[in-house]
C-alpha cells in the first residue's frame, strides 16, 4: 500500500482508525507504564469484572443511539433491577426467578419510554428523565424504609457473577455476539440505523418506525435487566446510589469508541465493544500505574477530549443525508 | 462487505484476546475454580515479592470517597508520616462518590500489590471483602462500626474490623456539646440531622445533648431530620424549621453544621452549635456565630486501622480481641475519638495535635503506634490500642 492510499483509507476509516489506534495506545502505553503489571492475570481478571456491567449496558445502549434516542435512565433502571433481584432473590431464593422478574421489570420501564415517546410524541429524553426520577425515587423511598440499605441475605447465590470470571465472560460473548448480529445483519439494525440518520426518509421507504423502535426498547431494557445481576453482584448489596451515574459512563465509552450519538449509518456495535474496554482500561491503568488521584480526573479528561476531537470532528469531505 | 468483515475480525480478535487474558499472563487456561485459586498466588506472590524488594515494607490501600478535601489531605499527610518512620506504605484510591466503584477500586489496589485495604466506610462491604479473601488481601473500615448485620453472616479471617466513631459513646459526645453550650446564654435551641437513616447514631447523640442542657433549664425542641441529604434540602429545611420555631436562638447542625446548616442561619442571629469543621471556625468564633463544633479524628481511625491490619499481615492478633469494647458480637471495632472545640484554645490544639503539618506532633506518633504492633510489643493489646486512639483534645495536649 503507498502512502497515498494509506493516507487516503485513513481518511475514508477516521473514526475506526481512531478508534482502535486509541485503544492500541491505551493498552500500549500503559503496558509501558505499569511495566506489564496491568497484563498481570489478577488485573485482567479484574478488568473484565469491571467492563462486564457497562459492556452489556453499553452494547443494548447502542440500539437506542443507533436510532437517535438519548437514554439516561439506564443507570436508575439498572439500580432499581438490582433492588429488584435482591427483594426476590430474600424472599424466595429462587435465583432464575428473581433475574427473570429483574428483566421484565427492566423492558417494561422502557416499553414505558418506549409509549411515551412512540405514542405521546414527546421527545424520547424526557421520557428518559421521567423514568430515571421514577426508578431512583422507587429505590429511595424503599431503601428509607430499611437504614438505607439492603442487604442480600444469600450472597453466596449471586457471588459467582462477581468472582467466576467465566460468567462475566459468557455474559458478554452472548451480548456482543447478539449484537452484532442483530445490528449489522438483520433489517432491525439497518431499519434502526435508517431513523438514525433520517426519519421521514426512513418512514417514506417503508419502516415501520414504531415497531423498530419497540424492540431497539426491548433489547435495550434486556441488557439493562441482565447488568444488574453483575452489578449488584458487585455491589453485595443495594445503597441509595446504585447504579448512579452509569449512564454517563454509557456514553462515554460509546463515545469514545466512536460512536455518534445521533446514531444513523455510521453506528456501530464496535463502539460499544471497543469503547467500554478502552474507557476500563483508563479507569485501571491510571491507578495501576500510580498516577496519584489528585491528577487522574484531570488526565482522564484530557485524553478524553483528545481522543473524542479525533473521532467527532466532523469530516468536510463526508456528505451526509439531510435531516 | 470485505471491510466490515474486517472489522468485525479485528474486534472479535482484540475483545478475545483481553477476554482471555492474553494467554501466557493468564496462566494456563486451567477452569475459573483453578484461575480463582492462582490468582490468589499471585497477588501473595505480588506481595511477597514487594515486601522483599522494600525490606518488609507493607504496603497499604486506601479507598476515600475523595482526597482533595480536609479529611482527605490529613489523612495523606498523616499517611505520608507513617511511611517515613515505619516499614509501611501507601496507595490511594477514590471511589469520587460513587459505592458502584468501591469493587473497582479494591481490585486495582490488589493489582497495585497492596498486603491489605482500608477501606474509609462500609460500602459493598461484602463484595469487597470476598475479593480480598479470594486475594490474600486483609481488609479495614475505618470510618465507621462494623457489625454482624453488615456482613450478612459473611466471616472471613481477612476482615481485621471497622472503627467505632465519636468516642465510642455517643451519649457522652452529646453531654460534652452541651457543656460548651451552657454557659453561652442561649436559651432556646433546635436540631437538625440527616434522615434518619442516613445518621442513625444522631438520636443517641442528640438525646444526651439534649438531656444536660435541659436539667440545667434549657429549652431544647425534638430532633427534625432533613428531608434528604444535598445542602439544599439541609438549608431549606432549617430555614423551615427557623420560620416555624418562635424563641429559637441557637440550632445544633447536625447534618455536616459549617457547611450545610450555617449558610441557611447566616445574618438571622441564630447561633451555631456545629458537628463539623472548617477553616472558617476561627472567624465563626470571633464573631460569636459559632458555639461550638467537633469533627471526628480521622488520624485516630486510621492508626487503628493501620495497627490491627500489620498485626493481622504479620499473622498476630491481640489476645484481648474478642473481649473489645467497641466489639460487634465476633466483629472486632477499634474506635477514633471525636474532639469537640469549645473555645480559641480548644481550636489551637485541633490545629496542631489533630491537623498537625508535622505528623510527629499529632495525636498518634509513629512510636506509640508502633508499640500496638505485636511484633514490636509482644505484651499489645486491643485495650492499649484502643485508648490510643481513643484520647480526648485535652488528654492529647497534656501528653505532649
Amino acid at each position: 500500500m503507498n502512502s497515498n492510499k494509506l493516507i487516503s483509507f485513513i481518511k475514508n476509516n477516521r473514526n475506526a482508525v481512531v478508534c482502535y489506534g486509541s485503544f492500541l495506545a491505551v493498552v500500549l502505553g500503559f503496558s509501558v507504564m505499569t511495566k506489564g503489571q496491568i497484563f498481570s492475570a489478577y488485573n485482567l481478571k479484574s478488568l473484565i469484572g469491571q467492563m462486564c456491567v457497562l459492556m452489556i449496558i453499553s452494547c443494548g445502549m447502542i440500539f437506542m443511539f443507533g436510532h437517535g434516542t438519548v437514554d439516561i435512565a439506564s443507570g436508575a433502571v439498572a439500580g432499581l433491577c438490582s433492588l429488584v433481584i435482591t427483594l426476590v432473590l430474600n424472599k424466595t431464593e429462587n435465583l432464575g426467578f428473581s433475574i427473570v422478574i429483574s428483566i421484565v421489570v427492566s423492558v417494561l420501564l422502557y416499553l414505558f419510554m418506549w409509549f411515551v415517546t412512540a405514542y405521546l410524541g414527546l421527545m424520547s429524553i424526557i421520557a428518559s428523565l421521567a423514568v430515571m426520577f421514577i426508578a431512583r425515587g422507587i429505590v429511595t423511598y424503599i431503601l428509607s424504609l430499611n437504614d438505607g440499605r439492603i442487604n442480600i441475605m444469600h450472597y453466596n447465590l449471586i457471588m459467582p457473577f462477581k468472582s467466576d470470571i467465566r460468567l462475566s465472560i459468557a455474559a458478554m460473548a452472548v451480548v456482543i455476539i447478539a449484537g452484532l448480529i442483530l445490528f449489522n445483519y438483520t433489517k432491525l439494525g439497518k431499519y434502526c440505523k435508517a431513523i438514525g440518520d433520517n426519519k421521514l426518509s426512513a418512514i417514506q421507504s417503508g419502516t415501520n418506525v414504531k415497531a423498530v423502535m419497540f424492540w431497539c426498547y426491548v433489547i435495550a431494557g434486556v441488557c439493562v435487566g441482565i447488568a444488574s445481576l453483575f452489578l449488584l453482584a458487585r455491589g453485595g448489596n443495594v445503597g441509595k446510589n446504585i447504579g448512579a451515574g452509569k449512564e454517563m459512563d454509557v456514553m462515554v465509552a460509546v463515545i469514545l469508541g466512536g460512536m455518534n450519538l445521533n446514531g444513523g449509518a455510521k453506528s456501530r456495535m464496535e463502539a460499544a465493544i471497543i469503547g467500554t474496554i478502552t474507557y476500563t482500561l483508563l479507569a485501571n491503568g491510571l491507578t495501576v500505574a500510580g498516577v496519584a488521584q489528585e491528577y487522574i480526573t484531570l488526565v482522564k479528561g484530557i485524553i478524553f477530549i483528545v481522543i473524542i476531537g479525533l473521532t467527532l470532528r466532523q469530516n468536510k469531505t463526508v456528505r451526509e443525508m439531510p435531516r | 462487505m470485505r471491510r466490515n468483515i474486517f472489522k468485525l475480525l479485528v474486534t472479535a480478535a482484540l475483545s478475545v484476546s483481553l477476554l482471555t487474558g492474553c494467554g501466557a499472563a493468564a496462566g494456563n487456561g486451567a477452569g475459573a475454580n483453578d484461575g480463582a485459586k492462582e490468582v490468589t498466588t499471585i497477588a501473595e506472590e505480588t506481595a511477597a515479592d514487594v515486601n522483599e524488594a522494600t525490606g518488609d515494607t507493607y504496603k497499604i490501600g486506601i479507598v476515600m470517597y475523595q482526597w482533595t478535601d480536609s479529611q482527605g489531605e490529613n489523612i495523606q499527610k498523616f499517611c505520608d508520616y507513617l511511611s517515613k518512620n515505619m516499614n509501611v506504605s501507601f496507595e490511594y484510591e477514590s471511589t469520587y462518590y460513587d459505592d458502584d466503584a468501591q469493587l473497582d477500586c479494591v481490585e486495582n489496589l490488589i493489582s497495585k500489590g497492596c498486603n491489605a485495604i482500608i477501606s474509609g466506610y462500609d460500602t459493598n462491604i461484602v463484595a469487597a471483602l470476598s475479593t480480598c479473601e479470594e486475594a490474600g488481601v486483609y481488609y479495614a473500615v475505618a470510618l465507621d462500626q462494623i457489625t454482624e448485620e453488615d456482613l450478612a453472616g459473611m466471616e472471613s479471617k481477612f476482615f481485621v474490623g471497622g472503627t467505632r466513631q465519636f468516642g465510642g459513646d455517643l451519649n457522652a459526645l452529646g453531654e460534652e456539646y452541651a457543656e460548651a453550650v451552657a454557659d453561652s446564654g442561649v436559651t432556646h435551641i433546635g436540631g437538625i440531622s440527616f434522615p434518619a437513616w442516613a445518621f442513625s447514631d444522631a438520636p443517641a447523640i442528640y438525646d444526651g445533648f439534649k438531656n444536660k442542657l435541659s436539667a440545667a433549664g434549657i429549652t431544647v425542641d425534638e430532633l427534625t431530620f432533613a428531608s434528604g441529604m444535598t445542602a439544599d434540602d439541609i438549608q431549606q429545611n432549617t430555614k423551615d424549621l427557623v420560620n416555624a420555631t418562635a424563641g429559637m436562638d441557637a440550632i445544633f447542625g447536625m447534618s455536616s453544621g459549617l457547611d450545610f446548616v450555617y449558610p441557611a442561619i447566616q445574618g438571622s442571629g441564630i447561633k451555631l452549635i456545629a458537628m463539623g469543621y472548617d477553616t472558617s471556625v476561627a472567624s465563626l468564633m470571633d464573631s460569636g456565630e459559632l458555639i461550638a463544633c467537633g469533627n471526628n479524628n480521622h488520624t485516630q481511625a486510621i492508626a487503628s486501622c493501620v495497627a490491627r491490619l500489620i498485626n493481622a499481615i504479620e499473622g498476630n492478633s491481640y489476645s484481648d480481641s474478642a473481649e473489645g469494647k467497641y466489639n460487634e458480637g465476633s466483629i472486632v471495632n477499634g474506635v477514633a475519638g471525636y474532639p469537640v472545640i469549645k473555645n480559641k484554645d480548644d481550636l489551637a490544639d485541633y490545629q496542631k495535635y489533630i491537623i498537625p503539618d508535622d505528623g510527629a506532633n499529632g495525636c498518634v506518633t509513629a512510636e506509640e503506634l508502633k508499640n500496638c504492633i505485636i511484633s514490636n510489643n509482644a505484651d499489645a493489646t486491643l485495650e492499649q490500642l484502643n485508648t490510643l486512639t481513643n484520647r480526648s483534645l485535652s488528654d492529647i495536649a497534656a501528653n505532649k
